[in-house]
């Protein structure tokens, strides 16, 4: 308000100096001119009065020049060299000036100095009278005298002396003093008035605000331009009326006459202020806000002589004020009603302003806060804090928004959580300077949002089957269950009827028809089979119920249905299970009983039971095994109640049970512990293995019996074929004796006297007869050798230890061939051994059996055409099956299947051989777990095949 | 063939044979092969046995002298395997040179005899050619070994 009063800008026109004022000056110039007229009129009249009063006259026009003194110098030249007395009124005027000039000059000095302070009138008059008049004594009549004496050619000291000590002019000096002091007090002051009423004037015309003034009697008295256009009266036609009349004031609320400022001044003699809300009604009836205030106008005595008025428009600023205190208001409401906090926080210094409900919602009052950045953090939750710090960081580090979820503590522990959001504010540089935004407590949206996130996510997750429909079936929401089961997306779903979940084809329940009765009843409840998305029958227990609101009105429908297929299968596995075990309880060819374990009551036997033991069910229900003596050894019976009792069920186990006539079976015996009204029961199976061991028994001894027969043989295969080589030996060793003796009796002879005579008779026994004998003696001696050495070695290769491991057999094949040699040399044949799969045998067996082939091939090659063997082989089934085939002599087909008999040989004279070769490789092959085979065409060539057991390992190797 | 004998003529050797004509046929050929050594035969396990460890009625062997013993292992009361056995077994006795001459030519008796210590196995072929054969080799091999004294200095 006060910067319009008292702007430079504004009154700097107005207070431009003026050169010539003439209400001013003029006076002073007419008072000099008439003085000097008057003097000019007294030295042609010498010693009159007039001459004295022209001297006064200067005093004034002294002053007037010192204030103006290029005018007055102007004045006085012009006085000086125009008047006809020219020399006696420039002496006049130099006497004058004589005690003016320094007058002057001491008095502006001391004013300046000493007497600035001093009450004006009276002391810069009284000063000005007493260096008058000194001076007046010190220069002026001296100096009068002093010029007269030259003048008039006397004696300049003595003129000069007289005029100190005379003092002619002393009454003279008093009354210029005395007049001139006066003088100059009224110049002063109207001069001082004039000034100040002419600056004030200015003011006023200039000032931005309206200016009245009135006088003690509460009239016009003056109105400056501002205060004219306001009320709509010009100065003149305002003026002297009651101020009432031309400042019309009311409240600008209610309307109502205020009291007039200004009357209220003239009252009470005090400054007042306006009261606030006025309207100013000007002339023309319009209306205006104003700010006004009125003081006193006191005169120099303190007398009430008026008082001024000073106001202005300030509609607009009332309105913007209003409208910016209504902002603020709607904006405090706003913040109040969301309970929002506003904060601003300077960078730089860390201070923090809260504004809005930021401190409410740290639970403090806006006092309590500390204002800085370190509080705010001191109230938030620790570990928040520094997920805070980042954010701000990155705020103002890289000028995004900072937006942050944290918690605090509040004084009283409790822990809220807040969001605020905020914006960096920069300076003109770019910098970030300040941060500020809003804080809102969402503790409760928080707990509903999480609280509805579960909700959500549990009906979601739910394994039972959730659908909500509007009450006419339309659907508003399927859960995952629902989606799952018929295997499509919600959004297929929701919006349909739900009848796209199908109608039970088996009970005939409609959708349409469960929705109509939950819609009727408020509530349906069945099974429903519908079909999942794989096509399979899913049975479900189902619920729909009438959703109603707060108020009991039925809002929607849900359908909650638990898949109950698997129960329902169980249910019906159960069932059947039952009565598996039940039939098979019935009809089981082993004996059941369910015996209590304490005393053995039977409760249940089947019907082998009754068979086996010879007891009636009946008789069995009504007694216990320990009073039947069904076990033969009771300790059996104990130990095997302890062993269930404890949890380990008794498997496969034998005992012995007395049947009812007496006779002892044996059991197969298995037993598990079942509780029946929590009572432990033993459920017991009994398989009758009497017979069975009975035979057992018998096969155990047959087989022992076939053992010691088969070792026996063994021994007497190997005792016949050694102690039945011994005469043999001799057989053949001594009939080799005999040849020789033979050959030395036949030599004898040759040199005997007679021998012509006798040789001729004995020549048929010595040559023919006796050799040819001997010959058959060792033919079938050694013949008979061949049949034990196969007989030995039959009997040996069952005994043998068998090593069963992986074999390569390209190694071993290859030794094979190489060991015979020779009489694959000797034969001409070619051997062509392929590359063969590895098998699992032993491996000096193995080769005894390769050898035996090979052998074989090399000895039936047929003489006509050179021999071929080729050896092979491949993996079939788990096996190694090898070949060896040739291109002898063959074997006809009627013969194939003996070739592997005991002693069978194809031409017995042909090859040698004890025949048992192809016996022996059948036995082995055997034992080895294999087999062997042949095909062939005589004439042709034969293919012996031996399978044996496939070494997968070694090949892998 | 006689020159070729080298064996010390004081090793006598023991025949341990069952059977009279093989008895006969080692004597034959041994003889033939030029081996003129003493020889006794003994017709079980049992004779040889009395003989070693002088018992029972029959011959004993002498301290100090070396021997050479041929057994068969089928014998009648005592086989040569026993025999073989108790030989090795006894600290002295088990410097005697056993040669196993069998009808068999079963490998795991072979085998057998080689454990038990003897110190050759000749099997008796049917062959009669073949038996004079292993015979004249065993005569051969009499011929270079250097046979042991029991109980005393070890011969040259």
């Amino acid at each position: 308000m006060n910067d319009r009063l008292t702007s430079p800008e504004q009154l700097a026109p107005n207070s431009r100096p003026r050169w010539w004022r003439p209400d001013d000056v003029s006076l002073f110039v007419v008072l000099g001119t008439l003085g000097a007229a008057a003097s000019y009129l007294s030295v042609n009249i010498p010693h009159t009065e007039v001459f004295v009063e022209g001297r006064w006259v200067f005093g004034f026009l002294g002053f007037a020049l010192f204030r103006h003194w290029r005018s007055a110098l102007l004045l006085a030249c012009l006085l000086c060299v125009t008047g006809p007395h020219k020399v006696p009124l420039g002496i006049v005027f130099l006497g004058n000036m004589s005690y003016t000039v320094p007058a002057m000059i001491v008095l502006r000095l001391v004013h300046n100095r000493f007497l600035v302070r001093l009450p004006y009138w009276s002391a810069y008059g009284a000063a000005w009278f007493v260096l008058v008049l000194v001076c007046y004594q010190a220069f002026h009549t001296p100096l009068i005298m002093t010029i007269m004496a030259l003048l008039r050619d006397q004696p300049v000291w003595p003129m000069m002396v007289s005029g100190w000590v005379e003092q002619p002019f002393f009454i003279e000096s008093v009354l210029v003093g005395l007049l001139s002091a006066a003088g100059l007090v009224a110049f002063r002051s109207h001069d001082a008035l004039k000034r100040s009423l002419g600056q004030m004037d200015a003011t006023l015309q200039s000032i931005g605000d309206g200016v009245i003034v009135t006088d003690a009697a509460g009239r016009v008295s003056r109105l400056n331009p501002v205060a004219e256009a306001l009320t709509g009266w010009s100065f003149s036609e305002a003026v002297g009326r009651p101020l009432a009349d031309v400042f019309r004031i009311v409240n600008a609320k209610t309307g109502e006459a205020v009291d007039n400022p200004a009357q209220r001044v003239l009252a009470g003699g005090v400054t007042v202020g306006l009261a606030n809300h006025t309207s100013l009604i000007a002339r023309d009836g319009s209306r205006r806000q104003i700010a006004d205030s009125a003081a006193p106008i006191r005169d120099a005595a303190g007398r009430l002589i008026g008082a001024v008025m000073v106001f202005r428009d300030v509609t607009e600023a009332y309105q913007s004020a209003e409208a910016l205190a209504e902002n603020q208001r709607q904006l405090d409401l706003a913040l109040q009603a969301a309970a929002m906090g506003v904060w601003d926080w300077e960078i730089d210094t860390g201070r923090v302003k809260w504004a809005g409900q930021q401190a409410e919602l740290f639970g403090i009052s806006g006092d309590e806060f500390g204002g800085t950045m370190d509080d705010v953090q001191a109230r938030v939750h620790p570990d928040d804090r520094d997920r805070g710090m980042e954010a701000i960081q990155e705020t103002i580090t890289q000028g995004n928004d900072f937006d942050n979820v944290y918690r605090i503590i509040r004084p009283d522990g409790a822990i809220r959580w807040m969001h605020s959001y905020g914006r960096p504010i920069r300076d003109e540089s770019g910098r970030p300077v300040r941060i500020a935004g809003t804080t809102r407590d969402i503790t409760e949206r928080k707990r509903a949002d999480d609280q509805l996130r579960l909700q959500s996510l549990t009906l979601k997750q739910i394994e039972d089957l959730v659908t909500v429909t509007d009450l006419d079936g339309d659907i508003t929401y399927v859960n995952e269950a629902v989606c799952r089961m018929l295997g499509k997306e919600p959004e297929e779903l929701i919006g349909r009827h739900v009848s796209v979940f199908g109608d039970n084809p088996d009970t005939g329940a409609r959708q349409e028809d469960i929705v109509g009765q939950a819609r009727e009843h408020g509530v349906w409840r069945g099974e429903v089979t519908n079909y999942g998305a794989d096509g399979r029958p899913v049975v479900l227990d189902s619920r729909v119920f009438l959703v109603k609101d707060e108020s009991g009105r039925p809002i929607a429908m849900c359908g909650v249905s638990t898949d109950v297929t698997h129960r329902k299968q169980a249910e019906k596995a159960l069932r059947r299970s039952e009565e598996k075990f039940s039939l098979a309880f019935r009809t089981s060819p082993y004996v059941i009983t369910i015996t209590r374990a304490k005393d053995g009551r039977i409760v249940d036997v089947n019907q082998a039971f009754t068979t086996v033991s010879g007891y009636t069910r009946e008789e069995a229900l009504a007694d216990s095994s320990v009073n039947l003596r069904l076990w033969y050894d009771e300790n059996d019976r104990d130990q095997l109640i302890r062993d269930v009792l404890a949890g380990r069920p008794a498997v496969g186990r034998e005992y012995w049970f007395r049947k009812k006539s007496g006779e002892i079976m044996i059991g197969l015996f298995s037993a598990h512990v079942i509780y029946l009204d929590d009572e432990p029961h033993v459920l017991s199976s009994i398989n009758d293995i009497t017979d069975r061991k009975r035979a057992e028994q018998e096969l155990g001894q047959l087989n022992a019996q076939l053992a010691a027969k088969n070792a026996e043989l063994e021994q007497v295969v190997y005792v016949a074929s050694h102690d039945l080589r011994s005469p043999l030996v001799n057989i053949d060793g001594y009939a080799r004796e005999l040849e020789q003796s033979i050959a030395d009796l036949g030599r004898t002879l040759a040199g005997a006297p007679n021998a012509d005579q006798i040789r001729p008779r004995v020549a048929p026994y010595l040559d023919e007869d006796i050799p040819e004998a001997l010959r058959f003696i060792r033919t079938s001696a050694y013949k008979m050798d061949t049949l034990l050495t196969g007989l030995l070695r039959l009997s040996r290769s069952g005994r043998a230890a068998l090593s069963i491991e992986p074999l390569d057999m390209n190694t071993l094949m290859e030794r094979v061939v190489d060991a015979m040699e020779f009489q694959i040399k000797e034969s001409g044949a070619e051997v062509i051994l392929e590359d063969l799969p590895a098998c699992r045998g032993d491996a000096m067996q193995v080769n005894q059996v390769f050898s035996n082939l090979l052998n074989n091939a090399v000895k039936y090659l047929d003489p006509d055409r050179p021999g071929r063997i080729r050896i092979g082989g491949r993996r079939e089934e788990g096996r190694a099956v090898y070949l060896i085939e040739d291109n002898g002599i063959g074997v006809e087909p009627a013969y194939l299947d003996k070739i592997f008999e005991i002693f069978h040989r194809l031409e017995p004279t042909a090859n040698q051989g004890e025949g048992l070769g192809l016996t022996i490789v059948k036995r082995v092959v055997e034992r080895l777990d294999g087999s062997v085979w042949a095909e062939s065409e005589p004439g042709r060539g034969s293919r012996f095949y031996v399978a044996l057991p496939a070494a997968g390992r070694l090949e892998r190797q | 063939m006689k020159g070729e004998s080298h064996m010390h003529k004081d090793v006598v050797i023991l025949v341990a044979e069952d059977d009279e004509g093989h008895a006969g046929l080692i004597k034959r050929n041994l003889a033939r092969a030029g081996i003129v050594n003493h020889l006794m035969v003994f017709k079980d396990g049992q004779d040889i046995l009395d003989f070693l460890y002088r018992r029972g009625d029959g011959p004993h062997r002498q301290s100090g002298a070396a021997y050479v013993l041929l057994l068969d292992i089928r014998m009648p009361k005592v086989d040569g395997l026993e025999v073989l056995e108790r030989v090795k077994e006894d600290p002295e006795l088990c410097k005697l040179p056993v040669i196993m001459i069998t009808t068999t030519d079963d490998p795991r008796e072979v085998e057998r005899c080689h454990a038990l210590g003897c110190s050759n196995y000749i099997a008796k072929p049917i062959d009669y050619d073949n038996f004079v054969h292993a015979i004249r080799h065993l005569g051969l091999f009499l011929n270079v070994v250097q046979v042991p004294k029991i109980n005393g200095e070890q011969t040259q």
